[in-house]
């Protein structure tokens, strides 16, 4: 029972880490709160679904974040870069953004359900306990692209722009770094985050165009623990929220289980008594 | 014709169909010499009997929203039959002249489109709704002004309204069978899981009777919010458990990504079947061949049923929408519907809502693939249930049929003796 509910965790918080770290990507770089995350999740889980027949499985999940990601450039030149640096105007804009997706999706594709094939469905035995190989390497994805990703920022030299520009923008564009191009840089880097976790999920679910609201809410629940912009920080929280659930959920119930998250994240963010905003990058 | 204000020319014509009539009212009609034309188009087309006009029927579903792609099929489905008894000859020389409105999935809307139809339209009857939220809401409608409800999808039960007649199956008549089968041939352990509504918590607790009465166990009976699409907590919790058989009754985009996690979670059909109460064809598709295979359905129509007439069936109606469209039970009970319409208004002799409900008792109908159906006293309808059992193109293949059953929306054991209403009773006040 307990490797399966870590198990089963860690496979939660695995989705939960992926849609959260393109969340916290924007907003710790452009100060962008994306309430269309969960809609390029759902293009994501379209591309894989698109893509996978006609390109197998594992080279679609390679695609779809590139996809997705040039998605993110086109909105990011389009209209994110209007909405910089003012969370008020950034929700309501990417909150349009995101129906706007939404209906060009149903429009396109049309309201059915999609479905995309599991490239892996056998299982293995760890600790005695068969687990899904799929639900592992999801687990292994998220954290290698987690690491990927702050890595990334931390050690490479297109990182240091991004962070030159987190920290000052003005100072940095008067070093001669293209702020602008960093921006965007970071949107497509968030959303492509996003089209990977649609990717992974979409196997293991059904691809429709209103599957992102969930994500979203995942997402934000992370990140408001995890406060924006912390990689590390929404790496762990998402295993936390993701076996507290399984907790729960495993031996009790999946309502009960959303009541102790949901009471567990409201204690946790009113003790802290500061705001969701807590650091970037 | 649909227009609320009728023609000078449609008002003569109806006066004086109204006046050769032998009802009363028409009779009073000719007394009195003149009236106003308001009252006199309500008046005439309550009467209608006699007449040659056409006879307008209310088709109510939704074609946008998240509902419209099972109840768009339902209305085609609908408009097909429509369109073959007008082809024959129309029902006592009159045609039905279909009235379409849509409802986009909106809960609200439907009860303003039912109104529209019942007191603007003055339809005869209704074909429609799906969601049983959708037939709640309009319940009122229909008794309140005394008209016609064709409700043409399988449903919980626990009701039988004055004014709705419930021409699919109703749960336990849908599940008895099936019920008693599992527990013959896939086992006595079973672990119940469902979408937390009244829908899916009724089908459940009428299965656990079912199967507790033949000495099976049930482990667990596991619902989950509607929304719900990760269940890897719910699988693992059924791994330990080690059931024979899992009974399902999730809905929506949830069948799907239970199916495909169950997949995943390693669970096979030869070991362990799902068996769903409320999964046709249509959700089957989203699940894909893959996942759906060896899982059951019990239903009183399939689409790979190898009969002449069902043959036709979806021959006619791919023929008329497009030669990739798919048929389930509730377009099959949707293009059912008009027919046992038809037939209770040639029973009546005349269109009126009351004639029709007085009539539909005894009124049957062959349902393509399945057999006659006929409507009972509690304004349910009599069905043959199938055993589908879904191959590797996500269709269900047939592998056992049970005998006809009749409807019982109050079935002993689940509802108290003492609160088995007499049927068909007013459902709202």
């Amino acid at each position: 029972m307990l490797v399966q509910i870590v198990a089963q965790g860690l496979s939660v918080g695995a989705v939960l880490a992926l849609s959260a770290l393109g969340l916290t990507v924007i907003y710790g770089v452009m100060g962008v709160v994306n309430l269309a995350h969960g809609e390029f999740v759902m293009l994501g889980a379209y591309s894989m679904a698109i893509l996978s027949g006609p390109l197998g499985p594992w080279a679609a999940i390679a695609v779809t974040p590139l996809v997705v990601g040039a998605i993110g450039l086109f909105v990011d030149r389009s209209l994110i870069r209007w909405l910089y640096r003012d969370p008020v105007k950034s929700m309501l804009g990417t909150f349009g953004l995101g129906i706007v997706i939404r209906q060009l999706v149903l429009i396109v594709e049309g309201p059915g359900l999609r479905y995309v094939d599991l490239p892996i469905t056998s299982s293995v035995a760890i600790f005695g306990e068969q687990l899904p190989v799929w639900r592992l390497v999801l687990i292994a994805l998220a954290l290698v692209t987690g690491i990927a990703v702050a890595l990334w920022l931390s050690r490479s030299r297109a990182g240091l722009k991004v962070r030159i520009a987190t920290a000052d923008a003005d100072v940095a564009s008067a070093l001669g770094t293209n702020v602008s191009r960093v921006n965007a840089l970071a949107f497509a880097l968030g959303t492509a985050l996003a089209g990977l976790a649609g990717a992974l999920v979409a196997p293991l679910n059904s691809v429709y165009p209103n599957m992102g609201v969930t994500y979203l809410v995942g997402a934000f629940l992370v990140v408001i623990l995890a406060g924006l912009g912390s990689i590390r920080n929404a790496l762990l929280w998402a295993a936390g929220v993701g076996i507290v659930t399984s907790a729960v959920a495993v031996p009790r119930d999946d309502v009960l289980a959303q009541v102790v998250v949901w009471t567990l994240a409201l204690a946790i963010v009113a003790m802290r008594r500061q705001t969701v905003v807590v650091s970037r990058v | 014709m649909s227009s609320q204000h009728p023609t000078r020319r449609d008002v003569l014509k109806r006066a004086g169909a109204a006046a050769l009539g032998t009802t009363a009212v028409g009779s009073i009609l000719s007394a009195c010499g003149t009236t106003d034309a308001s009252t006199l188009s309500s008046t005439t087309a309550a009467a209608g009997g006699g007449s040659t006009d056409a006879i307008k029927v209310g088709v109510l579903f939704s074609l946008s929203g998240n509902l419209s792609i099972a109840e768009t099929s339902m209305k085609n489905a609908t408009m097909l039959a429509i369109d073959e008894i007008n082809a024959r000859g129309g029902v006592g020389g009159r045609k039905l002249e279909p009235v379409v409105e849509d409802y986009a999935s909106d809960f609200g809307v439907v009860v303003q489109k039912a109104r529209k139809l019942v007191e603007q339209d003055k339809v005869a009857a209704v074909i429609g709704c799906y969601a049983s939220a959708s037939r709640k809401a309009v319940l009122p409608v229909f008794e309140q002004s005394n008209n016609v409800l064709l409700y043409p999808t399988f449903y919980e039960g626990l009701e039988c309204s004055t004014n709705v007649i419930y021409t699919s199956l109703v749960a336990a008549q849908h599940l008895t069978d099936t019920a008693y089968w599992m527990v013959r041939n896939a086992g006595k352990k079973i672990y119940m899981v469902g979408s937390d509504y009244v829908g899916p918590q009724t089908y459940n607790a009428i299965v656990k009777k079912l199967v507790e009465d033949r000495g099976a166990t049930v482990i667990e009976n596991r619902f989950f919010p509607l929304d719900q699409t990760e269940f890897g907590s719910a699988l693992s919790a059924i791994k330990a458990a080690k059931p024979d058989l899992i009974w399902n009754t999730i809905v929506g985009a949830g069948i799907p990504a239970f199916m495909k996690q169950y997949q995943a979670a390693g669970f096979t059909p030869e070991t362990t079947p799902i068996f769903s109460g409320i999964c046709t064809e249509q959700e089957l598709a989203a699940v894909g061949g893959a996942a759906a295979k060896g899982h059951y359905f019990p239903s009183s129509y399939f689409m790979t049923t190898d009969t002449p007439d069902n043959t036709s069936f979806i021959k006619r109606y791919q023929a008329k929408y497009g030669s990739d469209q798919p048929t389930n039970m509730p377009m099959q009970a949707s293009y059912t519907s008009a027919y046992l319409l038809a037939a209770a208004i040639e029973k009546a002799g005349e269109a009126t809502p009351q004639g029709i409900l007085d009539a539909f008792p005894g009124v049957s109908a062959t349902a393509p693939g399945e057999g006659t159906v006929t409507v009972q006293d509690n304004h349910h309808t009599t069905h043959t249930v199938s055993l589908g059992r879904a191959n590797d193109r996500a269709l269900y293949d047939v592998i056992e049929q049970f005998a006809p059953r009749e409807p019982d929306p109050f079935p002993a054991g689940v509802v108290p003796a003492s609160k088995v209403p007499t049927c068909p009773r007013r459902e709202t006040t």
